[in-house]
């Protein structure tokens, strides 16, 4: 081609060195399928009930994701999506950009990027098997309605919480955790 | 009689217990048996932990679908965050043969298969598909004439339509017919479908943000003159009660309206005390509800 071997200017701008190709292939591996149809049309922004009251547009990630860019794993925006689905269940091409989104916050995780408070959920389910667990209080409420003082969850079956917790290790969260609190202390 | 084992998740025996009782309860009364699910832990929640790993949060979810597997028992559950969590996984890993293969290598660390032989439920689909409108509404002991609900479905029971089996997400009808046939009236209001604004990690991360969604979700309820909101999601639940309180104190907006679960309106309905539903856990008092109707 007649083109080959130039460089094109704009490009340069863009910074096109560091767009990295593959950031949608794995995007789309992680739950984001379809991401690559996007065709920008705007209905995710639109739908989207944070969007006015925030810095969050979907559509701009999905674009971003899409070029490649992946400054966008360091959006804080990115972690104000609800996971409401609206954007996804209106999408004209299928794609759940709210797959996307999560796909991306997976990655970000991989880099140390997740909020401290995910991984304190995290923390807590590693240590009682319940992201909110049982408190004094609520344990009084629980035996006035004649229930036991704990559910027959972890909280009465701890034994059952090493499971966990070999997932949790054999995903790498667990290292990603500890890694995490130590550099955040 | 049919039995399941009932999933409770974190945030209704935890915070909320009146909405694990008032299931138990009042599923007794059409003859199904909600069953002590030994072992089972956090779904684990879909927004934060799905949002981390989503390999692990489908593998979490699977090793709960999986104790009840080994017992044979179908799973009934209260929370739309659980639902999300054990309805995607069982469906996920019982269509995708890759998928399965993928999160069984990570289950075959603690020895556990998943075999896809159960069903995960959501407690307002068993009443709606399998009780019906019409046995509920004989069980009505309180007809709740003239009281107005604000029903919010919450986001996960209907979304992503793809993955789910109720049809319609943004005009459903079949909570609004539960409600129904309790006597009650279902108000229409502005925005109806919007999510409450705590999902997604949001409410631990942004808690202004979450709270200024739920702020705009409350205003349009009282603009249609609610008398109550009904959710079928313990999250939703502690977002729209706990959530008044905070709004009071972050932006002086002040409603109250008190936060019922479907189970506890049921409850009412059937002629059950609020004690043993466990209204008095709730953050904004439930009293005037009850002058209205009892």
């Amino acid at each position: 081609m007649a083109s080959e071997g130039k460089r094109n200017p704009k490009h340069e701008q863009l910074g096109r060195a560091k767009l990295d190709p593959d950031l949608i292939k794995e995007v789309e591996a992680r739950g984001g399928k379809n991401a690559q149809m996007c065709y920008q049309c705007g209905t995710c922004t639109a739908s989207c009930p944070m969007g006015p009251r925030s810095g969050l547009r979907v559509r701009t990630i999905m674009r971003k994701a899409n070029l490649g860019m992946r400054e966008v794993l360091d959006d804080p925006d990115l972690w104000l999506c609800t996971t409401c689905y609206t954007c996804s269940d209106r999408c004209p091409r299928r794609i759940m950009a709210t797959d996307a989104i999560i796909a991306l916050r997976n990655l970000a995780t991989q880099e140390h990027k997740v909020p401290m408070s995910m991984i304190k959920i995290m923390g807590s389910i590693s240590k009682t098997g319940h992201g909110v667990p049982n408190s004094e209080g609520n344990k009084k409420k629980r035996v006035l309605l004649g229930l036991p003082e704990n559910p027959p969850t972890t909280h009465s079956y701890p034994e059952y919480i090493k499971d966990i917790n070999k997932i949790l290790e054999v995903t790498g969260l667990l290292k990603i955790k500890e890694e995490m609190e130590a550099e955040n202390q | 009689m049919k039995e399941y084992n009932f999933f409770l998740g974190c945030i209704a025996p935890n915070r909320y217990p009146g909405i694990e009782a008032s299931a138990v309860k009042t599923s007794r009364k059409f003859d199904i048996e909600l069953s002590d699910f030994k072992g089972a832990s956090c779904c684990p929640a879909p927004g934060a932990f799905g949002s981390m790993d989503v390999d692990a949060w489908l593998a979490l979810g699977a090793r709960n679908i999986c104790l009840s597997e080994k017992e044979g028992k179908d799973i009934a559950l209260i929370c739309n965050g659980c639902y999300k969590s054990l309805f995607e996984a069982n469906h996920r890993l019982k269509a995708d043969p890759a998928l399965k293969e993928k999160i069984n290598a990570i289950l075959a660390n603690i020895d556990t298969e998943f075999q896809g032989t159960i069903e995960v439920r959501h407690l307002i689909d068993i009443l709606y598909n399998d009780v019906g409108t019409e046995k509920v509404k004989e069980s009505v002991e309180v007809p709740l004439t003239g009281l107005n609900v604000a029903i919010h479905y919450g986001c996960h029971l209907l979304k992503p339509k793809f993955d789910r089996t109720f049809g319609s997400s943004e005009r459903p009808r079949f909570f609004d017919e539960l409600v129904e046939a309790l006597g009650a009236t279902s108000v229409e209001y502005k925005e109806k479908m919007m999510c409450c604004g705590a999902g997604g990690g949001v409410r631990s991360y942004k808690i202004d943000l979450a709270l200024d969604m739920c702020n705009e979700k409350l205003y349009n309820m009282t603009q249609a003159n609610a008398d109550v909101i009904v959710n079928v999601c313990p999250f939703c639940y502690l977002q729209l009660d706990r959530g008044q309180v905070e709004i009071k104190e972050k932006f002086g907006d002040v409603y109250d309206l008190p936060v019922l679960h479907y189970n506890q309106l049921l409850g009412i309905a059937q002629g059950m005390s609020p004690e043993e539903l466990g209204l008095d856990a709730n953050e904004i008092d439930v009293e005037p509800l009850l002058a209205k109707i009892l």
